[in-house]
């Protein structure tokens, strides 16, 4: 990352540069381990598809070492799960208003009962069925911004570092305005003036958050685009566009699946905010941000109103960075030592490990 | 550094001059203004004599020359929510507030995560460490709505020690600002911890160790003065995340007379041009911290040539 463009960077867009770099460094790391072995990025020899099984079983290792991160996935898989099958799970319909059962507390407060374990909200519709279905809308707009956001800034940053030119100088710029600009109050200004709805929120958060995919898939291209496979693949008459997606995209897996996590947290947030703005989600549609803004007329006698669907939230995007923070840890040995380091007992459980892996090696070597 | 500092503002100066761009197109391409401004039942008639007292039935190109000029001149346009005011009053009204939570709130976040993060990096993956990394993590994933209601049921309302919400005194400041900080905090505490393990694992560190200085002084003198830089970094970015749109969220909560309410209540009585002042007034305020964080960020560490 040495071209003219980056000598002044505006402050935001270093903090993002930083974000984005850790992400990259290990990445570099990776590439140096595996020595311009190209079988190690495709996987498409019979050696890489056996590394990768062990990869794998040796990732389920270490998820049960960081209870931490397998809180996180299992609290995940449980949302999916229930967002999925709401209809089936949800003892009631989200919408049904019952007028004569409004503002019953959960079933272990006074007057609360079973029939509506976490109590009614102010039009009497059961507040466990609405946490299930909102957790549709969360799910959905993360990976849905995800999708989009990614696909448009990687595709941006790949242009902007394998063209280079003017092409990089353009879409740099664009990316280092945009960083600098206030994004959430765009992103409110936009969302107000196309009218409330779940697209809408994909379409500004979109707007909003491509910006550091480009960075980075940007940083990894100029990182790889001189190495040897690369180059042989040019030599040999591949079309820009093939090197780009067959050679240089593989490197950006790691990287962006570190990111993509950490975005996904940041869009539930930026989703429950908008919706709880009143810009977001329509009126009718079940969003737990939604369900906290309404829950606040009641703050003084219904408490459960604002807590838990704040909870549902918070729980959610809590195991999300904690994935990612394991993800992390597994796929930088920088930031292993940061986690262990010093402590005696953790130098002992770390030697065990590595006798783990010895052995695990040895299993691989005799499969 | 001069030309350094004068090449920088031209940048912001940039980004501004973008941001007045894309609120302007924003606002005439994606609606008709007159939508906004008149009532549903207007007749054509009413609507183009609107539109043209307005000026909205010239080429676009020209429109947007008028409105820079306007800019230019400091004059952005009235209110149509509270006519016969300029958007630019309501603005300065309002924005001492918002700068007062937000100063308050950030100086809270970087004040309690310098000595937090510097503790936790002193055991990495001891006890310690691991309380304090899980409440940042939980304190990061919080929204700021969710944490100011919060505030409000335990403070406010069950204790009562403190107001629900409004403008006033110090008392009322209280709760908005920890609100503000709370997620601001979990993160800058990460960052101050990162940072400090990277300084305490380096070579100056150990050589300082070695001769045998006092740890409070490698600790506080040789490694923070490094990790410094990171930290302002972020607390820069921070700042401009709140300026950026999460005050709006606090403001909300607390019904904090800020600019951000008032460009919640600007979309509601569907004012455009007071919610352009709001974005426009933002992004110059974003821009101006970007500036001086960055001019820091050069006198700090002067390492960091420029070329």
């Amino acid at each position: 990352m040495t071209t003219e463009h980056d000598e002044v960077l505006p402050a935001g867009a270093r903090a993002a540069e930083e974000y984005s770099h850790d992400i990259v460094a290990h990445e570099l790391h990776d590439l140096e381990s595996v020595g311009g072995d190209e079988t190690a990025h495709t996987g498409l020899t019979h050696r890489g598809r056996a590394s990768r099984t062990v990869r794998f079983r040796g990732l389920l290792r270490e998820l049960w070492h960081d209870k931490a991160g397998l809180f996180g996935v299992c609290f995940l898989l449980l949302l999916v799960f229930v967002a999925v099958f709401a209809p089936l799970l949800a003892p009631h319909d989200p919408h049904q208003q019952s007028l004569t059962e409004r503002l019953l507390p959960p079933f272990w407060g006074d007057g609360g009962s079973w029939t509506y374990p976490l109590g009614t909200d102010g039009l009497g519709r059961d507040v466990l069925s609405r946490l299930m279905y909102g957790a549709r809308i969360s799910l959905f707009v993360g990976v849905a911004v995800v999708a989009v956001a990614g696909t448009f800034g990687v595709v941006m940053g790949l242009l902007a570092g394998y063209r280079g030119g003017r092409t990089d100088r353009i879409v740099m710029r664009t990316v280092d305005t945009q960083i600098a600009f206030p994004g959430l109050l765009i992103a409110i200004l936009l969302a107000s003036l196309i009218g409330p709805s779940v697209r809408t929120v994909i379409i500004v958060l979109s707007i909003n958050g491509w910006m550091i995919y480009a960075r980075m898939a940007r940083g990894v291209v100029l990182s790889v685009k001189e190495t040897a496979y690369v180059e042989a693949a040019e030599i040999i008459g591949c079309r820009p566009k093939r090197v780009m997606f067959k050679h240089i995209l593989p490197n950006l897996a790691a990287p962006l699946s570190t990111l993509a996590v950490l975005e996904f947290a940041r869009i539930v947030l930026a989703e429950a905010a908008l919706s709880y703005l009143g810009v977001g989600v329509k009126r009718t549609d079940i969003s737990w941000g939604l369900d906290v803004a309404n829950g606040q007329d009641f703050i003084f006698n219904s408490w459960w109103l604002v807590v838990m669907p704040g909870i549902a939230i918070s729980l959610t995007v809590l195991s999300v960075n904690l994935v990612a923070s394991w993800l992390r840890i597994v796929s930088d040995p920088s930031e292993r030592e940061k986690r262990f380091a010093a402590t005696q007992k953790l130098a002992k459980l770390a030697k065990k490990l590595q006798r783990q892996d010895v052995s695990a090696a040895r299993e691989t070597s005799r499969a | 550094m001069g030309a350094f500092i004068v090449r920088r503002i031209g940048q912001g100066l940039f980004v501004v001059f973008a941001a007045t761009v894309v609120v302007f197109l924003v606002t005439r391409l994606f609606t008709d203004p007159v939508d906004f401004i008149l009532p549903l039942e207007a007749t054509e008639a009413e609507r183009a004599a609107r539109e043209a007292e307005l000026g909205f039935d010239r080429p676009i190109i020209v429109q947007f020359g008028d409105y820079l000029t306007d800019v230019v001149r400091l004059d952005f346009g009235e209110s149509l929510w509270q006519p016969g005011r300029s958007t630019m009053e309501i603005v300065a009204q309002t924005l001492p507030k918002t700068l007062q939570l937000v100063a308050a709130g950030m100086t809270l976040a970087v004040v309690l995560a310098v000595p937090i993060g510097m503790i936790a990096a002193l055991r990495p993956g001891g006890i310690l460490d691991r309380a304090l990394v899980t409440l940042s993590l939980i304190g990061l994933s919080m929204p700021q709505f969710f944490v100011g209601l919060m505030l409000i049921i335990v403070f406010a309302v069950q204790l009562q020690w403190l107001p629900v919400g409004g403008y006033g005194g110090l008392d009322h400041l209280v709760l908005p600002a920890i609100a503000l900080a709370l997620p601001a905090l979990g993160r800058l505490t990460m960052v101050v911890r990162s940072a400090m393990i990277d300084e305490l694992n380096s070579q100056y560190v150990r050589a300082a160790k070695a001769k045998g200085m006092a740890r409070r002084l490698v600790v506080g003198k040789h490694a923070f003065r490094n990790a410094g830089v990171q930290v302002l970094t972020m607390s820069g970015w921070e700042i401009t995340r709140a300026l950026a749109g999460f005050t709006v969220v606090v403001e909300k909560v607390f019904a904090w007379p800020g600019f951000g309410l008032f460009a919640l209540e600007a979309i509601q009585r569907r004012d455009l041009f007071l919610l352009s002042t709001i974005v426009l007034v933002a992004s110059v305020l974003v821009v101006v911290v970007n500036v001086i964080v960055d001019i820091l960020y050069k006198w700090i560490d002067p390492r960091i040539t420029l070329s």
